[in-house]
């Protein structure tokens, strides 16, 4: 499908500056901030002439303009540079802590989905019901809650009375992850919920009814079908976000995701390694929104006609 | 001169404005975003007359009365040193509601004009505006406010500008795909044909028009400003002590979370409250104001 095809390079050809925009607004935080990393890499005992050596083997005698896409190529093979703290190279240290916050947040995002979809249904289907207004109130709940705050009462609930998990740590991952997955359930049956209510009142659906199909046929077929389409989508907008949320989720539990040491990171002041977790995490973003933008023009093809000229 | 066009935009008003005796008998057939509406209005009074609320000030010290579990003299018990919690709190309310406001006022006004503008003008303008708040909306609000917060240094105005310069998309969005539908309307066209400049019919004929969906989306936000920046409090990065903010208060409360629960407890179901009234009350208002508004 060639209309398919062109749609999906002119996404990703978008995407491109895009990413080259962000990353020059990062690389221009860098430069704002206080503390040279050269000196920080050469000691406090180096000599003016190391350092003039460092600069020049960094690149850093250059101009500006110079620098930035000296920085780029490093980015692009994954050299985040050193951190102000620990002296250490950044990169390993943020794969180290990756496998933590992608357990962690894929979990929560897929649990979410498995949870929400059906609870949304069923509150579609018996719309104006009391299940209907229970499930709706119990999302908005939910939906109203600080994270950080439902971190810490399951911790006190289960950690502490019940004793069925560890308070923190990464002997069991069930608190946190529970902690990302309430809020995110009650988000998606929300949406679940919208997405049906218009889906069944749509014309096609009405004639799966009209023609004696089986119910299950038409919720499961024909309404269903078209009300993930949306969520899908969502599934690939919310994934950054689920990661910005996993910051609070890992400070409360002591998580050793990328979230908390971008928490660190930022009290130590360690302003390389933080503008590498956010870099990271805007291509991520980008990323992910043309995944989406693809992904939904696949499911529908009519985005393809409306946006895609 | 322009006597036809502003008789419709009256007309425009007239047909969405209920009286106000009707409005309220409409919000109790809401019962839930009555009880949300009952809520609020609760909460800023609390806010308010805090100072005659609570039985102490929010930072006096009483360090012979630490970490006391709730009782009658200290209904939600006393912190670290001493502090009476009810109290905090309850000047908390103020902190939570004041910097609630003012997110949402900065994200309108930089996200309403910015739709205006987008929907009025479309084609290139309209791109660059949609793709920027694109971007800004997909990007996870507490990590870019971090970053943000990183650069401009901890502290609660930090927190506002961060919090309001990630989240003003949605009034872009919603009133962007508002004035696109109003846009080629009887009464704009006719305020052009009479030479209405294009800064008079965006301002004076489409802003009134985007008012009611941008109030029920205002009523929205509110709760999810009060729960970012409290987020940053509770990280540490927005009010700093001995101001009693909600998210400051349980941060406290979280490292006694073990032989104190309750400093911890009770500012998260204020919070909760505050949250859950304000969601409850706009999706009433939505209901009613704008059924359609997709939020």
């Amino acid at each position: 499908m060639p209309g398919m095809l062109r749609y999906a390079i002119k996404k990703v050809l978008i995407g491109i500056p895009v990413i080259l925009f962000v990353s020059l607004s990062i690389f221009f935080l860098m430069q704002a901030m206080p503390g040279d990393p050269i000196e920080i890499i050469a000691g406090e005992r180096a000599t003016p002439q190391r350092i003039e050596e460092l600069k020049r083997s960094w690149g850093l005698d250059q101009p500006i303009y110079i620098q930035y896409f000296y920085w780029l190529s490093h980015v692009m093979v994954g050299d985040f540079g050193i951190s102000i703290t620990t002296r250490l190279p950044i990169a390993p240290l943020i794969w180290s802590m990756l496998p933590y916050t992608l357990a962690l947040t894929l979990t929560a995002l897929v649990l979410s989905y498995v949870l929400g979809i059906p609870i949304g249904v069923m509150a579609a289907l018996k719309r104006g019901t009391s299940l209907d207004n229970i499930t709706v109130g119990i999302a908005t709940f939910f939906y109203s809650m600080p994270t950080y705050w439902l971190g810490l009462m399951l911790m006190l609930t289960f950690g502490l009375y019940l004793k069925l998990f560890p308070l923190s740590g990464t002997d069991s991952m069930v608190l946190p992850a529970l902690t990302l997955t309430l809020p995110y359930v009650a988000m998606s049956a929300r949406i679940v919920r919208t997405e049906m209510l218009d889906v069944l009142t749509e014309d096609y659906v009405r004639t799966a009814w009209a023609k004696g199909l089986p119910s299950r046929n038409v919720i499961l077929k024909h309404a269903l079908r078209n009300a993930l389409i949306p969520l899908t989508v969502m599934f690939f907008l919310d994934l950054p976000w689920i990661i910005g949320g996993a910051v609070i989720v890992e400070s409360v539990f002591a998580w050793p995701g990328t979230g908390i040491l971008l928490y660190k990171s930022i009290i130590r002041q360690d302003y390389p390694v933080v503008l590498a977790i956010v870099l990271i995490i805007a291509i991520l973003t980008v990323v992910c929104n043309i995944v989406g933008d693809i992904i939904s023009a696949v499911l529908d093809p009519r985005i393809r006609v409306e946006k895609g000229d | 001169m322009n006597v036809e066009g502003k008789k419709e935009v009256e007309s425009e008003n007239s047909s969405r404005l209920i009286g106000v005796k009707n409005f309220f008998l409409l919000l109790i057939h809401y019962r839930t975003s009555f009880a949300g509406l009952i809520i609020v209005v609760g909460i800023t009074i609390i806010a308010i007359f805090a100072p005659f609320i609570a039985p102490k000030h929010y930072a006096e010290i009483d360090v012979s009365n630490r970490l006391q579990p709730p009782s009658l003299s200290h209904l939600f018990g006393t912190d670290a040193l001493g502090r009476d919690v009810f109290s905090r709190v309850v000047y908390g309310a103020q902190i939570a509601l004041w910097v609630g406001m003012i997110v949402v006022l900065i994200e309108a006004a930089i996200g309403i004009p910015l739709g205006i503008i987008a929907g009025y003008y479309n084609g290139k303008i309209d791109k660059i505006i949609s793709a920027l708040s694109d971007l800004v909306w997909s990007f996870p609000p507490v990590v870019l406010a971090l970053g943000v917060v990183t650069v401009l240094g901890a502290g609660i105005t930090q927190v506002v500008i961060a919090i309001a310069l990630t989240s003003w998309c949605a009034f872009t969005r919603v009133t962007r795909a508002k004035v696109q539908s109003l846009v080629n309307r009887e009464f704009i066209l006719a305020a052009r044909a009479i030479g209405e400049s294009d800064f008079s019919i965006m301002f004076r004929y489409l802003l009134p028009n985007v008012a009611s969906s941008n109030l029920v989306l205002a009523t929205l936000t509110l709760p999810a400003a009060i729960l970012s920046t409290t987020a940053l409090s509770f990280l540490g990065f927005g009010v700093q002590p001995p101001t009693p903010d909600w998210g400051a208060i349980l941060s406290e409360g979280a490292n006694q979370l073990v032989i104190a629960p309750w400093i911890a407890t009770f500012p998260g179901i204020f919070i909760v409250i505050t949250a859950l009234s304000f969601n409850l009350l706009g999706d009433g208002l939505r209901d009613l104001l704008d059924p359609k508004l997709k939020i």
